[in-house]
């Protein structure tokens, strides 16, 4: 009776991409705890989309923004600039907003972002390793339908997150690298 | 036939020949019950044939029908505490699978498992243009689409964002258009927006019938269970369990209140009367042989009988009790003097002006009254044979207390008798005309069949609101020769439509046609999409950094895409929730419009707002366009209720006013006395409902021809036998009894009930005083003598 389901997989790397701060020992709880108290996280991105099919890569980069807890404001500055932010009220591209996707990837990366792993768990398999200052996480997803897109993500960091690389099911993938302000590094 | 208790040999067999007689009837209604004969519950199978639309039912079968074993639920709380919000629906939706009543329970964005849109559409996605994308490429703007294509690329935001397969996001536009703008996911939530904040929102699916007692319980038990357990929860309820629970336990709780105490009330009466079981069971008993005797009949000559033929008949036929009981207070009263020849003429009169008021629908236009009136008739000759036949051949009990009440009773009419002359009389009754035909307003609004609660009823309308989904009860019905002529005709009307939706007149509607575009439109759609690759794509793939190569690979799936067709969209789990809006191939003799061989059908819902503006274009859309129609279901069936009613009303009327020519001919300047009671009261009713503003309805009418009945027989036998003491406890005791039997009804909360039991509290009370009001003054004796 509820229309499509269709998964936004970019969009919630967008989650992992900004701030995941390192736990300081690298338990789901404890790093539970550690996003939770984030404040604001900005700095700089760059992407390289690989296509497996067309054997070539798309690359960009911007900046990002975590504001207060309310919004993601994700810049891209070439090969375009746009405008993607996520808030309470959905998401919004190039100043429109489009219509919230019953799958609630938007919604899942602000939670993430909050430090509430509890609904991730609930999606994803989430499996941690390395040391608080140098850490990987590989997250596998649970549900048959995101599964037919995305085989997996894989998260790395020291004090901040670094790295998000998200593989999908057709050999696609991207991969992002995140420098995160110094200011902000707390 | 001889002395009372000992018929004669004729009357011996008649008896036998008619027991014989009911014998068959139970055989033949028990097996056309068995092989096929049926109840019908339509509403509008009460309306002539010439006036039900076959394509008409169907449709808003369909519409109302699918969602009978769904429901949906709203949680909200005070403040705005999300995680607070998601804890408590997971504990409601916890309660709900422990009751293994329910199933498919979706709260959780994850739940909405739908399939690949990409097998549905992966192909067809060059065919299909959202509105505002079609004008977006008509006004040339490729400086926006083309941004919006270069940051999808390197942020794949979507499903599909492939350079090759689809640059430019037309399957994301696409899907995005159909989702419902209302509901939104926030915090493992699906919630919806209302005036206070967001609520979650719960919807499931139920493991059985919606009416089964046992699922009702459980299920009511598992929310009570939940409120009760989060005292500050708002808990909004959608779907026809909760209704049909509610409806349940009212006539459970009416049933155990007036029904119990109704025959409680009748039985502890009859029994200090008369002092005597077996005299109680006679009494009762023409009503089983009557009813016997009438749904025999109904079911040979109608092939079937609408129930509410059976509850309107059956309450009608109340007035047989008036024959057994002036029978057998005869026959206490007078004992070993009693003779049945004296009594005859009355008994046939009473029957006469009651089958008289009854049978005269028979000749209406209505089927539905038409077998009402038949029911109530047949039954009224089987109850009025089996007084005649059986109970003289029953003995009767007989009291000394019985006598006291007699004495009593009378002593009681003489005080009243003689108080209204026949010049009080008529103007009493010019003022009630007067009153009435000033003052009388009326109400067919189908509401009143409703037992639900305005509370519920307001809950299940904002729910509805918030999905932006109705039940349908408002849409547009269309015909066309084939699917492709259908699509166009909706394509049509659709710029209509949202017209009136922008001006606010109308609060949206549900079109198949924006999930399936004509096999025009889709082809017009592939040429624009077609101009697009070929000025914008080289651009686009100069800026992503792609080799120009591509293009090629790019253009070839616009060659020759499939076209999206209804039964493909319908049969994915996307097209699902439209399955609702269509109803494929249809008999030909349905559609009005001379549509072909094999025509189709199918449905525009509207929903929310809806004005005169807009009801005033739909009626022009339909005036205007062959094959398309216009349906308001609650208004279609208001106006069988009111066409119902108003039909009762004139038929009746004219067999009044036969009825009293008949009566003048044995009663002559007494016929104002036996009038009176039946017309007096029915006209007291209506003026005491137009002086408080009581609309009136079909309902109120109902109960006003059993007190038309009831007041019949008491102004004939009060004329027959105006110096029998019997007669006027057998009338007291006729009214007291219906009185008890409806008059209770006037404290039931169900709409229905209540007009009815209103209706005859007031009446009956005004039959029996009138009648005694119009007794001739002087003639009052106190000794008993028999007639």
């Amino acid at each position: 009776m509820m229309p499509s389901l269709f998964y936004r997989p970019a969009a919630l790397l967008l989650l992992f991409m900004l701030g995941l701060t390192p736990a300081r020992a690298m338990t789901l709880t404890t790093l539970d705890q550690q996003l939770s108290r984030q404040g604001d996280v900005s700095g700089t991105f760059e992407q390289h989309r690989y296509l497996a099919d067309l054997e070539t890569t798309i690359d960009g980069h911007g900046r990002y923004a975590f504001e207060q807890g309310e919004r993601v404001r994700w810049h891209l500055l070439a090969p375009v600039e746009q405008d993607l932010v996520l808030g309470r009220q959905g998401v919004e591209q190039g100043g429109e907003m489009f219509r919230d996707d019953p799958a609630g990837i938007a919604r899942l990366i602000l939670q993430v972002m909050q430090g509430d792993l509890a609904t991730l768990r609930s999606r994803f398999k989430v499996k941690l390793s390395g040391a608080p200052t140098d850490w990987q996480a590989h997250l596998t997803p649970r549900g048959e339908a995101l599964g037919r897109y995305l085989d997996r993500i894989e998260l790395a960091g020291d004090r901040h997150m670094r790295h998000v690389r998200m593989l999908m099911h057709n050999g696609d993938r991207l991969d992002i690298q995140l420098q995160p302000n110094s200011t902000d590094a707390r | 036939m001889s002395a009372s208790g000992r018929p004669g040999e004729r009357s011996r067999w008649l008896a036998r020949l008619w027991g014989l007689m009911l014998l068959g009837c139970v055989i033949a209604s028990t097996l056309m019950l068995l092989h096929g004969a049926r109840f019908d519950n339509r509403v509008t199978a009460l309306l002539p044939e010439d006036r039900q639309r076959p394509l008409v039912e169907q449709a808003s079968a369909q519409l109302g029908d699918q969602f009978e074993d769904r429901f949906a639920l709203l949680l909200q709380l005070p403040g705005g505490d999300t995680d607070r919000l998601e804890q408590t629906t997971r504990s409601l939706a916890r309660q709900l699978e422990q009751s293994g009543m329910v199933t498919a329970l979706h709260w959780q964005p994850d739940d909405f498992r739908q399939g690949d849109p990409l097998e549905t559409l992966g192909a067809q996605r060059y065919r299909l243009l959202t509105p505002e994308l079609r004008q977006q490429l008509d006004q040339g703007d490729s400086a926006a689409l083309l941004r919006h294509a270069l940051s999808g690329l390197v942020i794949p935001a979507g499903l599909d964002r492939d350079p090759v397969r689809d640059p430019f996001g037309l399957l994301d536009a696409w899907l995005a258009a159909q989702l419902p703008s209302r509901i939104h996911t926030d915090h493992g939530l699906i919630t919806v927006a209302t005036e206070d904040g967001r609520a979650a929102m719960i919807t499931g699916q139920l493991t059985g019938s919606p009416y089964a007692p046992e699922l009702q319980q459980q299920l009511i038990a598992a929310m009570q269970g939940f409120e009760q357990a989060h005292p500050d929860a708002t808990l909004l309820r959608s779907g026809l369990v909760f209704h049909a629970a509610a409806g349940a336990r009212q006539a459970k709780h009416e049933i155990s209140t007036f029904g119990v105490g109704a025959l409680i009330g009748l039985v502890v009466m009859l029994l200090l009367v008369f002092r005597s079981p077996l005299t109680l069971l006679t009494l009762l008993l023409p009503l089983v042989t009557g009813t016997v005797l009438a749904l025999t009949l109904t079911l040979v000559f109608f092939g079937g009988i609408h129930l509410l033929t059976l509850a309107f008949g059956t309450s009608l036929m109340g007035v047989a009790i008036d024959y057994a009981l002036h029978l057998q207070c005869a026959r206490v009263s007078l004992r070993e003097r009693f003779r049945l020849r004296p009594l005859l003429p009355g008994l046939l009169l009473s029957l006469l002006s009651s089958a008289l008021a009854y049978g005269v629908q028979a000749f209406t236009p209505m089927p539905g009254l038409r077998q009402m009136a038949f029911f109530a008739t047949c039954g009224l000759i089987g109850a009025w044979l089996t007084v005649v036949l059986w109970l003289p051949q029953v003995p009767v009990g007989r009291s000394p207390f019985t006598e006291r009440i007699i004495a009593s009773l009378w002593q009681l009419l003489g005080r009243l008798r003689g108080r209204l002359s026949w010049r009080l009389a008529l103007l009493l009754a010019v003022v009630a005309l007067t009153i009435c035909a000033g003052l009388t307003r009326t109400n067919d609004s189908l509401r009143l069949l409703d037992t639900s609660s305005p509370a519920m009823l307001d809950q299940e309308r904002r729910i509805q609101q918030l999905f932006g989904r109705d039940t349908g009860t408002l849409y547009l019905l269309i015909t066309a020769a084939d699917r492709q002529q259908w699509l166009e005709q909706v394509e049509a009307l659709t710029p209509t439509l949202e017209t009136l939706v922008d001006n606010d007149h109308l609060g949206g509607f549900d079109s198949l046609a924006s999930a399936v575009p004509s096999h025009a439109r889709q082809q017009q759609n592939l040429e624009r999409v077609r101009r697009l690759y070929r000025t914008t794509l080289p651009k686009l793939y100069d800026r992503a950094g792609l080799p120009e190569q591509l293009e090629q690979r790019a253009m070839q799936p616009l060659a020759a895409p499939p076209r999206l067709e209804i039964d493909d969209w319908l049969g994915s789990p996307l097209g699902e929730g439209d399955r609702r809006l269509w109803l494929g191939n249809v008999d030909p003799k349905d559609t009005r419009a001379a549509t072909g061989p094999s025509p189709v059908a199918g449905m525009v819902v509207l929903s929310g707002r809806f004005d005169a503006t807009a009801r005033a274009r739909m009626q022009q859309l339909a005036a205007d366009h062959e094959g398309v129609s216009f349906v308001d279901r609650v208004g279609r069936l208001s106006a069988v209720l009111g066409e119902l009613r108003q039909q009762i009303a004139v038929w009746v009327a004219m067999a009044l006013v036969a009825l009293v020519g008949i009566l003048t001919l044995r009663y002559r300047g007494r016929t104002w006395r036996v009038v009176t009671p039946a017309a007096g009261a029915i006209l007291l009713v209506l003026s005491a409902y137009a002086l408080t503003g009581v609309p009136l309805n079909l309902f109120h009418q109902l109960a006003l021809l059993l007190v038309l009945g009831i007041g019949l027989d008491a102004g004939i036998f009060s004329a027959e036998h105006p110096d029998d003491r019997h007669v006027w406890l057998a009338i007291t005791l006729s009214t007291a009894s219906s009185l008890l039997t409806f008059g209770l009804l006037a404290f039931s909360a169900t709409p229905v009930l209540h007009y009815i039991g209103l209706t005859a509290l007031i009446g009956l009370s005004a039959v029996w005083l009138l009648t005694a009001l119009v007794q001739p003054a002087g003639r009052h004796r106190p000794s008993r003598k028999p007639s």
